[in-house]
């Protein structure tokens, strides 16, 4: 399995973020991972990892493209990962 | 620089935005904007018995201009009532913008009377939403509003104000700005601004979008060579002004040509390469078309669920092009072979270019052997002279009525809606309006009403069946205080009859829930100020219809119709387009 690692600058104003989060939600992305970083200047950093066995980050980037509030979006790293030790933890 | 409250200029911003008409309810929160309203002067305000049915007219006026439809609500119930409308017109790609009072900020998040987060609660429905902090960002705020609701797929978008803020004070030159005060104008789209600035509602924008040549190649490569083509058409032809070159381009290369529920008005059912309307309830030969085609053009649509049946089986054998401005909406159901990510403006004339002309008289000598009609004798009004009337014929009179009069009809949801568009033969863009993504029920009337106020050269029809229509019927008062003179068609069986069909066909006909009553409805339209006739029989429907056009103002028509009829063909939920059912296979299943 692989996942894709998506980061999107916004505006942070009032809904952007939960506007964003909710698009993920409400397209049925298949997120492992969400973090979110004050990034200054009222810019927020929204950083998504998704399965991209189930949602390839095209698609991600696609979705995310329409929200009015973003600034910029990376270009998706694929981030290798290896399966869980015996003590069940994922490791990078 | 003029300072005045931020209310003041939310008027003074609308107005040089192009809006002339806003449609709303008032309440406590949004008093101040009101108080503005009345000292201003401008936009007129329409003021609607229920905020759902402002949505909704600001969702007709919007589809009936090509401009941005407004709606106005205050804060808590107000804007949760606005909800329906906002999910229905962000379905279509309609471009509304919506503005809500909200409690005072001192009060937010205190769980004040009448607060709730309608930023939160409209954010799956909305393109985008506002909450304005700041008095002085307003003006900036109402002018991204719009350029966001008309521009790329449109849609709508939230200003959510609250109290103290449209109390506070906002510098403001409202001379200049004014300039782009509304004017009626002819139909024509009204939005893709993509770059900065301010523009005025129903100016064409001068930024074109960038264009894949290389894909347009490529699809032309596959259009050309391939034998049995098909286009589908949606609602974002009619959007982008583009039904014209669509016609070109049909005619150039012999390609038939199959409408959407929503690119119904793209392309007229009478034309000689209309398939007409494909899916649950379109046509044997638009439905057999794509399940055989080899190459199926996509443009302006979403491939959605009641088009397409199951997608795995959806047009087999055909390489899929798929053409829309949005790219989120190219592949999220339909995975096409090619994408033309674009705005049509720029996209169909360029593809248009690399069209050669061909003959393809094999393929129409198999599309001619499926019947291209939903029905027998379409186009045939008043064929039957005596007899109950039924809703086929009450529908095939309407649309031919309206069409001739070249006006526009706004249809509800349920069976009277597929009737409708199943003999809608003549429509122009524009002239079909209808809630097809969300399939709302209640959506015609107010709809009707929004249309009637922004096209007043155009005779409105809203055609409801009698469940939907008493969903919002309580906007028969909006429509004798604004005087408007919009005509009304019930088309009353005593069911919610769509789903009795289902009921009937998929249910082992239980019919849990979905008989009716309401009120006599003529004496209902007249209780209001507005005549009315009842229409049982045949004989009786075409004089009616002289009487509700020939009125002098709105006019009620309550066609009594048999409780059991269907509407056919349909293909049954979960079933590919080819596995179609209609009228005379159901009767020998049954």
């Amino acid at each position: 399995m692989t996942e894709a690692l998506i980061v999107a600058r916004l505006r942070d104003r009032p809904g952007a973020l939960e506007r964003a989060v909710s698009l993920l939600r409400r397209r049925a992305m298949a997120v492992r991972r969400l973090s979110v970083n004050a990034a200054g200047d009222g810019v927020v950093e929204l950083v998504v990892r998704v399965d991209e066995s189930r949602t390839p980050r095209e698609r991600v980037r696609l979705e995310l493209l329409g929200l009015a509030d973003l600034l910029d979006i990376a270009d998706a790293a694929v981030v290798p990962v290896q399966p869980p030790t015996e003590t069940g933890e994922a490791t990078e | 620089m003029n300072v005045m409250t931020a209310a003041e200029a939310l008027c003074h911003a609308l107005v040089a935005e192009g809006v002339d008409i806003v449609f709303g309810h008032p309440g406590g929160a949004i008093l101040p904007f009101y108080d503005a309203l009345y000292r201003v002067g401008a936009p007129r305000h329409v003021l609607m018995r229920h905020e759902q049915a402002a949505a909704h007219a600001a969702d007709g006026y919007a589809r009936a201009t090509g401009r941005v439809g407004v709606c106005i609500a205050t804060s808590g119930p107000g804007a949760t009532n606005l909800v329906t409308g906002l999910a229905t017109a962000h379905m279509d790609s309609v471009p509304v913008v919506a503005i809500t009072g909200q409690v005072a900020s001192t009060l937010r998040g205190q769980d004040a009377f009448q607060e709730t987060d309608i930023l939160g609660i409209t954010i799956p429905i909305t393109k985008h939403g506002f909450l304005v902090e700041r008095p002085e960002d307003l003006p900036d705020i109402v002018r991204e509003a719009f350029r966001i609701a008309r521009s790329g797929r449109p849609g709508p978008v939230l200003i959510d104000i609250p109290k103290d803020v449209q109390n506070g004070p906002c510098p403001y030159e409202p001379a200049a700005a004014s300039a782009g005060a509304a004017k009626i104008l002819p139909w024509r789209p009204a939005h893709h601004t993509n770059g900065a600035g301010a523009s005025t509602n129903g100016k064409r924008p001068a930024v074109r979008t960038h264009i894949d040549l290389a894909a347009l190649d490529a699809a032309a490569k596959l259009i050309n060579e391939a034998e049995r083509p098909v286009i589908m058409v949606g609602r974002g032809v009619v959007v982008a002004g583009m039904a014209e070159t669509l016609r070109e381009l049909a005619e150039r290369a012999d390609l038939p040509v199959v409408t959407t529920l929503l690119g119904l008005d793209a392309f007229p059912a009478t034309h000689p390469l209309a398939l007409g309307m494909p899916g649950m309830h379109g046509t044997v030969r638009a439905c057999r078309a794509i399940q055989r085609a080899d190459v199926v053009l996509g443009l302006g649509l979403r491939f959605d669920d009641r088009v397409t049946g199951p997608t795995a089986r959806f047009a087999p054998g055909a390489t899929i092009i798929h053409a829309d401005i949005d790219p989120a909406s190219i592949g999220r159901t339909v995975r096409p072979s090619l994408r033309i990510v674009g705005d049509l403006r720029d996209t169909l004339p360029a593809l248009l270019e690399r069209i050669a002309p061909a003959d393809r008289a094999e393929w129409w000598a198999e599309l001619r052997e499926w019947p291209r009609e939903a029905a027998p004798g379409a186009g045939e009004v008043a064929a039957r002279a005596s007899g109950p009337l039924t809703a086929r014929e009450a529908a095939r009179a309407l649309a031919a009525r309206i069409a001739a009069s070249g006006g526009i009809v706004v249809t509800d949801v349920g069976q009277h809606q597929m009737l409708i568009a199943q003999e809608l033969r003549d429509a122009t863009p524009g002239s079909h309006l209808t809630s097809g993504g969300l399939g709302t029920m209640g959506y015609a009337l107010p709809a009707a009403l929004g249309a009637a106020l922004g096209r007043p050269d155009r005779r409105v029809w809203a055609v409801a069946g009698d469940g939907g229509f008493q969903m919002t019927l309580q906007e028969l008062a909006t429509v004798v205080q604004e005087r408007v003179p919009i005509r009304i068609a019930v088309l009353n069986n005593g069911y919610l009859g769509m789903v009795r069909q289902w009921q009937e066909l998929f249910y082992e006909r239980r019919y849990s829930a979905s008989a009716i009553t309401g009120p006599d409805f003529t004496m209902l339209a007249r209780a209001y100020g507005i005549p009315a006739r009842r229409v049982s029989q045949m004989d009786e429907l075409e004089d009616a219809l002289d009487w509700a056009e020939g009125a002098n103002g709105p006019a009620l028509l309550d066609l009594r119709l048999p409780a059991e009829e269907n509407v056919f063909p349909m293909v049954p939920p979960g079933a590919a387009l080819d596995e179609i059912i209609t009228a005379s296979n159901a009767e020998v299943a049954a």
